[in-house]
């Protein structure tokens, strides 16, 4: 197999954005990257768009052939790829196998979402068809729901406590109070999130990503053409993408996602490093109890103990593995089709040297997307030349 | 008293709430529709206050995962009587079936 390199990123700012539809967001991405990666003119040899919701929410189904076009890709094959809220780290992956097989020399991915424009109710019911419609989702259960689930089980198997599970949200949103491109720059103390209205008990309002628009792209390229392209790329080492139960009663553990344990797994295998020789994570927190389940699923604290590593600053900025330093999915927001694609470009940024919270000396970084009720995950490990 | 339908694999005994083509955990074909009970306890709730528009104005409602008697994980409603409170290995059991779903109750 061919390896793999990321020579350019793109990322729109995150939010609300009312005066921008989804193509054009998709559109702002895509050209920011492929401006990143100096190729224009190169021909780009297929694109990938990670999308969740747009038929549902912006009356939009085909949108990976209209965004191709609207660049002046020419006739090269263009496909959607959705995996609910992981949509966009699979459109990565099938980058890196298009490059990795020899079919393709560069590849254009990207993801978009945009949700704001739409009722709370609406969005709510589109992102909860992420779930199995026949069982689980029909009963009336939601995503913040499904993961209240989870919360209360992790703090009553682990001894996780509230506390614990709130200085998630308190870290991320005080990480996303610099990043330029977060839906929320501003930090939230611990009072505040406890006291946040309550969701789906026992997570509350704070506990939760908002609704927010946003897109973010990547150009890949054949390892050994890079040079050519940029001095600055990143390499892609190691790639995972597995399948859980979708649904809770089908965990045989409420506190483990097997599809991320399952992709990381693979990813740390393919790469040829461990959990600990990661510099810096960027993991799929929608909710902060994910964050803790993230950071044991992907083997960087024993199952059980992610509530103390945040609470001891194992995960902070100065900590043994920084997690989230761009403030994850809580303070970036989570426009879920975008989401993976917008985790790659913090790695990439940060195995760069230029990002926001800069992680000093960061030479390996970890992306992890989640769908669904564990669904399907990727995880991806990238490295610095 | 009430009871409710369910799958049973002939050959390594695991039970499903829906009809599978084959047994998700041995693969085999043999499933036979069977009637349970559904004494259980709680693994794990929740109470909805932020539903899907289909459900808006049933919030608050609880849903729960509960572990059956029986050897059976499910999902379902949970009905809490009023001036009780849930708790995680609380025993419940099977009320009703409802288009959306099952209900149980708080023992």
């Amino acid at each position: 197999m061919r390896k793999v390199s990321v020579i350019g990123i793109g990322c729109t700012p995150f939010g609300k954005q009312n005066s921008i539809g989804i193509i054009d967001l998709a559109l702002q991405a895509c050209e920011g990257a492929l401006s990143d990666a100096q190729v224009p003119g190169r021909p780009i040899d297929a694109f990938y768009l990670g999308n969740f919701v747009s038929e549902a929410l912006a009356h939009q189904g085909s949108l990976a052939p209209i965004v191709a076009h609207r660049l002046g890709l020419g006739p090269i094959p263009c496909t959607k790829v959705e995996g609910a809220c992981a949509s966009s780290g699979i459109a990565f992956r099938h980058g890196v196998l298009m490059i990795a097989s020899g079919l393709c020399d560069i590849v254009l991915v990207a993801g978009v979402e945009k949700m704001t424009s739409a009722e709370t109710g609406a969005v709510t019911e589109a992102l909860a068809s992420a779930g199995d419609a026949d069982s689980e989702m029909r009963l009336g259960l939601t995503f913040p729901g499904t993961f209240g689930i989870v919360m209360r089980r992790h703090m009553y198997q682990h001894g996780t406590t509230r506390e614990q599970v709130a200085m998630v949200s308190v870290k991320n949103r005080s990480n996303g109070a610099v990043n330029p491109k977060a839906h929320f720059q501003k930090p939230v103390a611990m009072a505040e999130v406890l006291e946040s209205r309550l969701i789906c008990d026992p997570l509350r309002l704070y506990d939760c990503t908002p609704i927010s628009d946003g897109a973010a792209a990547a150009v890949l390229c054949a390892a050994d053409l890079a040079a050519e392209f940029t001095d600055r790329s990143v390499d892609v080492i190691g790639s995972g993408h597995a399948t859980g139960p979708a649904t809770l009663f089908e965990m045989a553990d409420l506190t483990t996602f097997e599809a991320s344990v399952v992709a990381g797994q693979q990813a740390y295998r393919q790469a040829g490093v461990a959990p600990g020789d990661i510099d810096v994570a960027e993991v799929h927190d929608c909710f902060t109890i994910a964050e803790i389940t993230a950071i044991e699923d992907l083997g960087f604290v024993a199952k059980g103990k992610g509530g103390a590593a945040v609470a001891e600053g194992l995960t902070a900025l100065d900590g043994t593995l920084p997690t989230n330093p761009s403030g994850g999915l809580l303070s970036k927001g989570h426009p879920v089709g975008a989401t993976g694609l917008a985790q790659i470009y913090e790695i990439v940024a940060q195995l760069r040297g230029d990002a926001v919270n800069q992680v000093k000396g960061a030479e390996i970084g970890l992306a992890h997307n989640l769908g669904g009720t564990g669904a399907v995950s990727t995880v991806h490990i990238l490295k610095r030349r | 008293m009430a009871s409710f339908e369910a799958f049973a694999c002939d050959d390594c005994h695991s039970l499903s709430t829906r009809p599978q083509r084959r047994c998700w955990r041995c693969g085999s074909s043999a499933i036979r529709s069977v009637n349970l009970i559904g004494r259980g306890t709680l693994v794990s709730f929740t109470i909805i206050r932020v539903p899907p528009t289909v459900f808006q104005g049933q919030e608050p409602y609880h849903i729960a995962v509960i572990d059956l008697d029986e050897g059976l994980r499910i999902t379902a409603r949970l009905v809490v009587p009023e001036g009780r409170e849930a708790a995680i290995d609380d025993p419940v059991i099977f009320d009703a079936m409802r288009p959306y779903g099952p209900i149980f109750r708080l023992v």
